[in-house]
Formats: C-alpha cells, sequence, structure tokens
C-alpha cells in the first residue's frame, strides 16, 4: 500500500514489516510511508502492535522486512518518548539528572559537565519546567512527566533529533493537558522540522493535530491524510464492528 | 569461623613460583590494624579480612546501584546458587573449583539475560526456571560424587577470615572492574533502567549493554561468595544500594553512598565481630540492614519537609 502523493522524499519506509514475539506475530506484512515534517499519528486498538512499530523504526526489536530513511543521507537521530518509565518513588535520579544521563559522556558520579547542565536547563526551560529540575522523576505528576520526557527526548548534543517518536503522549493528562500538550507538539514540529510519529489510541488529539494518520490492527487498516482516513470503515475494521466514530469535540454536554 | 584447611589447599589461586608483590596493601593494612583490639592487632588474617572485606563490599556497593536500577535481585540470587554447580563443576572437570564457580556464574548470567530478552515467560519466572534448573543440577552433582561436599560448606557460608592474599588481589580487582565498567558507563546503564527506548534513541547499544552488565554483576557476585557465602552475597549487593537510595540525593551522590556504606559494612562488621566473637559474614550483613534501617527516617524526614 504505497503512496505517491507525496512529493517530497518520505523521511521513513516501511516495507513489509513483520514482528514475531516467539510464535505470536505482533505485525504482520506493514508497508507504509512516512513523510517528514509533520505530525503522523498511529492509531490502533489496545495490542495492535502500536509500540511495536516505534520500536521497529529505532532497531529495537528484531524484524523481517526493510525500514528506510530517504529522506535523510545517513540514520536520522531520534527523540523518543516513552509511555513506562522504570523508575519508583524511591529513586534519587532527579530531572537534570536524567537528561544528563542523555547528554553528558562524564559518568554523573564524577560531577555534572558544565555545558551539558546548561542544555539541560534550555531544554526544561522550553518546556517551562525548569521549576522541576532538582525533583526526583519518580514523583511527578503525568503532565509534569510529559513535558519532562519531551524536554528529555528534544535535548541533543548535537541540536536535538530529527525524528521524534511517541508513545500515548496523552495518557496520564486530562483532557485540556494532552491538547495543550498536542499543540505544543504541532509547535515544535513546525518551529524545528521535526518529523513526529506518535502512538496514540485517542482519535481527538490526532484528528486535531495530526495531518497524516496510520491505522493499525496487527496488520495495516489504512494510511492516509486525517480526515479521509478515519472513516466509519476503517474504524469498524480496527475496533470491530459495534464501534462507531465520535468525534468529541471537548465541548461538556449531558448524557 | 575458622577456616577450612581442606578448602585452603585446593583454592590456592596463584601458584608460588608466580609471587605477588607483598607490600601493596601494606599501608591499608596498617591504617586497620589500628581498629582491632591490642591482642589481635597485627593478626594477617585479620588484616587480609578487613582490605580484601573492603574492595569486596565496595564492588559490591557499585554494582549493586545498576541490580537495583533495573530489578536484578532476583537474578544475583540465580546466579550466587548456582555456585553450587559451578564449583562442582570445576571440581570434576580437574580446574579450580574458583574458575568453575566464575565462569559458570556468568554463563548462568548471560544465559538468563539471553531467555529473558527473547522470551515469552515474564522476567522472574524466567530467573525462576533457571535458578530452579542449576540449582538442581548442584546438588545432584554433589550428591553423586560424596566427596565434594564438605568443600560447597565454604561457599554456602563463606569465610572472609579465611581469604588469601591472592583473594585479596582478586578482590581488589573485582573493584578495579567494577569502578572502570562504571565509569564507562554508568549513565547508560541507569537510562536503560529508565527506558530502554529512550537509551537506545539516545544511541546506546541496550542488547549489548544488558550482557556486559549481567556478566559483571554475575562475576562479582562469583567472586564476593568467597567472602560472605552463597546465602549473603545478594546482601552485599542490595543492602548498601538501597540504603543509598534513601539518603543521595541524586544520581551522582548515590554512586558513592552506596560504595561508602558497602566499605563501612564490611569493615565495621569485621571488627564488631572480632569484638563480639560472632560470625563476620553474618555480622557484615547484620551492620549493612543496620545502615538500611537508619536511612529510612533519613527519607521519611527529607520527604516531610519537601512535598
Amino acid at each position: 500500500m504505497s503512496e505517491p502523493a507525496t512529493v517530497e522524499k518520505s523521511a521513513i519506509s516501511l516495507v513489509g514489516v513483520t514482528v514475531r514475539l516467539g510464535d505470536r506475530v505482533v505485525l504482520e506484512d506493514v508497508t507504509a510511508d512516512i513523510p517528514p515534517k509533520i505530525i503522523t499519528a498511529v492509531i490502533g486498538p489496545n495490542g495492535a502492535g502500536k509500540t511495536t512499530l516505534l520500536k521497529v523504526i529505532l532497531g529495537l526489536v528484531p524484524y523481517e522486512g526493510r525500514v528506510i530513511f530517504p529522506g535523510y543521507p545517513n540514520r536520522p537521530s531520534f527523540g523518543y518518548v516513552p509511555q513506562a518509565l522504570g523508575v519508583d518513588e524511591g529513586s534519587p535520579l532527579t530531572v537534570t539528572d536524567f537528561l544528563l544521563l542523555k547528554l553528558q559522556r562524564r559518568p554523573l558520579w564524577l560531577g555534572r559537565s558544565r555545558p551539558a547542565g546548561e542544555e539541560a536547563r534550555r531544554q526544561l526551560g522550553v518546556m517551562r519546567a525548569e521549576n522541576l529540575a532538582d525533583r526526583p522523576l519518580g514523583i511527578l505528576s503525568g503532565g509534569e512527566r510529559q513535558r519532562v520526557l519531551l524536554a528529555a527526548a528534544l535535548a541533543g548534543r548535537n541540536g536535538g533529533p530529527d525524528v521524534l517518536l511517541l508513545d500515548e503522549p496523552a495518557s496520564g493528562i486530562d483532557a485540556v493537558g494532552g491538547e495543550l500538550f498536542a499543540a505544543l507538539l504541532a509547535e515544535l514540529t513546525e518551529e524545528r522540522g521535526l518529523t513526529t510519529v506518535l502512538v496514540s489510541h485517542d482519535l481527538s488529539v490526532v484528528s486535531a493535530h495530526a495531518r497524516r494518520v496510520v491505522c493499525l490492527n496487527r496488520r495495516l487498516m489504512g494510511v492516509g491524510c486525517t480526515r479521509e482516513t478515519i472513516t466509519a470503515e476503517t474504524i469498524a475494521a480496527m475496533y470491530g464492528r459495534d464501534s462507531s466514530l465520535f468525534l468529541h469535540d471537548h465541548h461538556p454536554r449531558e448524557g | 569461623m575458622k577456616g577450612d584447611k581442606g578448602f585452603n589447599e585446593q583454592s590456592e589461586l596463584c601458584p608460588r613460583q608466580n609471587p605477588l608483590p607483598p607490600a601493596m596493601f601494606e599501608p591499608l593494612y596498617q591504617l586497620l590494624n589500628h581498629l582491632l583490639p591490642q591482642a589481635l592487632a597485627g593478626a594477617s588474617f585479620l588484616n587480609r579480612a578487613l582490605v580484601g572485606g573492603l574492595f569486596l563490599a565496595a564492588a559490591c556497593g557499585i554494582v549493586g546501584v545498576g541490580v537495583l536500577g533495573h530489578r536484578m535481585s532476583f537474578f544475583t540470587n540465580a546466579v550466587s546458587h548456582s555456585s553450587f554447580a559451578g564449583v562442582a563443576v570445576g571440581l570434576l572437570a580437574g580446574i579450580s573449583p574458583y574458575v568453575g564457580l566464575v565462569g559458570f556464574a556468568v554463563l548462568v548470567g548471560l544465559g538468563i539475560t539471553a531467555l529473558r530478552r527473547r522470551g515469552r515467560l515474564s522476567g522472574d519466572a524466567t530467573v525462576g526456571v533457571v535458578f530452579s534448573a542449576v540449582m538442581a543440577l548442584g546438588i545432584a552433582l554433589l550428591s553423586a560424587f560424596r566427596g565434594l561436599g564438605r568443600e560447597m560448606l565454604t561457599y554456602i557460608y563463606g569465610d572472609i577470615l579465611a581469604l588469601t592474599e591472592a583473594e585479596v588481589y582478586l578482590a581488589f580487582g573485582a573493584l578495579v572492574v567494577a569502578v572502570a565498567f562504571s565509569a564507562l558507563f554508568y549513565n547508560r546503564l541507569a537510562l536503560t533502567a529508565v527506558s530502554p527506548e529512550v537509551a537506545r534513541a539516545s544511541g546506546v547499544r541496550v542488547a549489548a549493554l544488558e550482557y556486559a552488565h549481567a556478566a559483571l554483576v554475575a562475576g562479582i557476585v562469583a567472586v564476593a561468595i568467597r567472602a560472605v557465602g552463597l546465602l549473603f552475597v545478594t546482601a552485599l549487593l542490595i543492602l548498601p544500594a538501597a540504603a543509598a537510595r534513601n539518603v543521595a540525593r541524586n544520581q551522582g551522590s548515590l554512586f558513592w553512598w552506596s560504595a561508602g556504606l558497602g566499605a563501612l559494612a564490611a569493615v565495621g562488621g569485621t571488627i564488631i565481630s572480632v569484638y563480639l566473637n560472632t560470625s563476620t559474614g553474618a555480622t557484615v550483613i547484620l551492620l549493612g540492614a543496620v545502615f538500611f534501617g537508619a536511612s529510612v527516617p533519613v527519607r521519611l524526614a527529607r520527604r516531610a519537609k519537601s512535598p
């Protein structure tokens, strides 16, 4: 299902990608192009292989098929916003530490490097998260955590990443927070020329800000522009016959 | 705990024709001598226990930071219990039991990591399966060859007071390796613990790092078994790091707290055991547990101050 519609070379091309975990097929023969410098949303029900698709792009899971990056001379650099973090409340790892783990080569037990510290402060500033700098990462609220994770994803020794991958960025934030986060993401994508791929089961965030959608339920169910792809048929194919399209517009109503 | 003569003969690591520089740790011996009761000052077995224990516990404290971060407590338990099989294989193959122990432990560590990475079982179930299998293998080998039983006691309880000069050097080597690994990989290892995806996106080779880390932990565990025994070795890794998490204010100081508390527990525990005439290994671990207990109020007080 290739798409000749885009004039520009696609940023990421998946060609016949299949992922098996044991004898379970998590992704089956997925072929899709992800265009550069816009937000692409990967949507689908739980267990559809959305996170696995991100891991394939990162090269974190073994797969059959090919993943190429036609839009970049070399392998692009990545920023990643994970859904889950392996820190608990008791961990002394602070927000600044977290950014420095990525930014500085010197082991943290030999002290913080000044340039890395400045870059960390700058990125936290962009996300309006300077006040969180010395807080332990494990005790942040959902919204705070998303801002910090985005700051970390955008921080880099060489001017930040080319490709930004986000796994369920709207989970753990309320509707208003999610909307703000999505708007911020759209602004950053445009400003920095990022190729942004986000995974979501929440169609409202998607239809508001993503310019392109990949519908996934183990196999590819549809690819295209937001409005033409999110149709009743695709939804039914992904989530089952009984589901129907319900675009909530964030105005409270009764019932 | 008295040294087992049969063991000492067999566990001589370096042959006599390859003498070690005898004076290397002399200043440390002199320093720690001041802490001993008059009657025992200058006893060379105590000097070796103090210095060897200091090196091993500091190494364990350093490695323990990564063990807690990556939730590998149960992993270290499985590796330490593989020492039955390792020692038996080492003895039966006619190589040193020590080489068998360390080699087998590293293989078990790598094996668990491989299974966990591609397996469908959850991480702790994988460890549980390997744990039972290697433990059973060890017991079976020991029961088939009756002569091995006595040898094993040293590995169950350990004997820090029976450390040889060569083993003090080995302990120093373990500390050097732990520090070197941490100098190179501390940041990447911590980042991988928080999120392997973020680490991978930042260019960390996650798989290679996890294998290297598993081998390091298994190797340090195996070396430390000689001093505190397979029952206590996990505690030597976990207690200092767990206490350090409660008092450290950031990821950098966590390293120093963990190494320091480990070393303090080893030296303090050994000296206390001399005064109280208690088992040295157990006293070291108890002191580590006391440190952990003392660290909890520190954490609670800090949390109450800044919610």
